[in-house]
């Protein structure tokens, strides 16, 4: 318990800079997060995705809740600013593309 | 460029022994918090040309303790018309007893539930062979792999 209680008690700072320069709050790095689905991270790039595909198609973007980062170059890039910026956790990094690429597998089964 | 060649297992399948760990940005935001990624697991890796990408089987994401970083639609032989919604996870990929021998430092892959029943952790897809010479040698039945290994992302 001890550790355990000293690694929650652990803040650290962080200032992230996208594009440039956007400067990002200050998280708390060592705030994990549960997994609970993926809707409202879907919803969120829905409802961008066209502002998206007309300036950065091909680009990165991670999102969070709400919250979106990006758009970044690569998806290490992505990944990298996701953990900075929300800490350890699931994140919902997405390439913007026009048309939804499908993972064609011949021998596993969905379930 | 390295080059190994290997054997195929007693049914005839391109089997590979890989190391699995988490990706590049995972382990530095670890790392930057002070705590070291869990140990990189030895799985047995399928060469599979039917598959547009690579397959890792759950509990071997477990095992490394990692999150999803989104999500992938997949069509399988049992998903007919309709696809589905998997999980997609970033990993590292080593060849096994190569030193030097990394297949991808940042690799989107996608989860399998259950991969048991082939006796293997991981389907090699062809978003890793596209990086990489395989040469199948059928009346010695010997494979050989060549690659360069994978830098930082």
């Amino acid at each position: 318990m001890g550790k355990t209680g000293n690694r929650q008690n652990k803040t650290r700072t962080v200032k992230t800079v996208i594009n440039g320069d956007e400067k990002l709050p200050s998280p708390a790095l060592d705030r994990r997060r549960s997994f609970a689905g993926f809707d409202r991270e879907r919803a969120a790039y829905e409802r961008i995705k066209p502002t998206l595909l007309a300036k950065s198609a091909g680009k990165y973007v991670v999102i969070v809740g709400d919250k979106v980062i990006g758009p970044l170059e690569s998806h290490a890039e992505a990944e990298a600013a996701g953990y900075t910026r929300f800490g350890i956790g699931p994140l919902y990094v997405k390439q913007v593309l026009a048309e939804e690429p499908v993972v064609e597998v011949t021998r596993f089964h969905a379930t | 460029m390295i080059v190994t060649t290997f054997d195929p297992d007693s049914k005839g399948r391109p089997l590979i022994e890989l190391f699995v760990t988490a990706s590049v940005p995972r382990i530095a935001a670890l790392e930057a918090l002070g705590e070291q990624p869990l140990s990189p697991v030895l799985v047995r890796a399928l060469v599979d040309t039917g598959a547009s990408r690579t397959i890792v089987e759950k509990s071997v994401l477990d095992r490394l303790g990692l999150e999803p970083v989104g999500e992938e639609i997949v069509h399988t032989a049992s998903t007919g018309g309709t696809p589905k919604r998997v999980g997609a996870y970033a990993v590292q990929l080593f060849f096994a007893g190569v030193p030097g021998g990394r297949l991808a430092a940042d690799l989107r892959v996608v989860e399998a539930e259950d991969l048991g029943g082939l006796g293997v952790e991981i389907l090699l897809g062809r978003d890793v062979l596209s990086r990489l010479l395989l040469f199948f040698n059928g009346p010695e039945g010997r494979f050989t792999v060549a690659f360069s290994p994978s830098t930082a992302p």
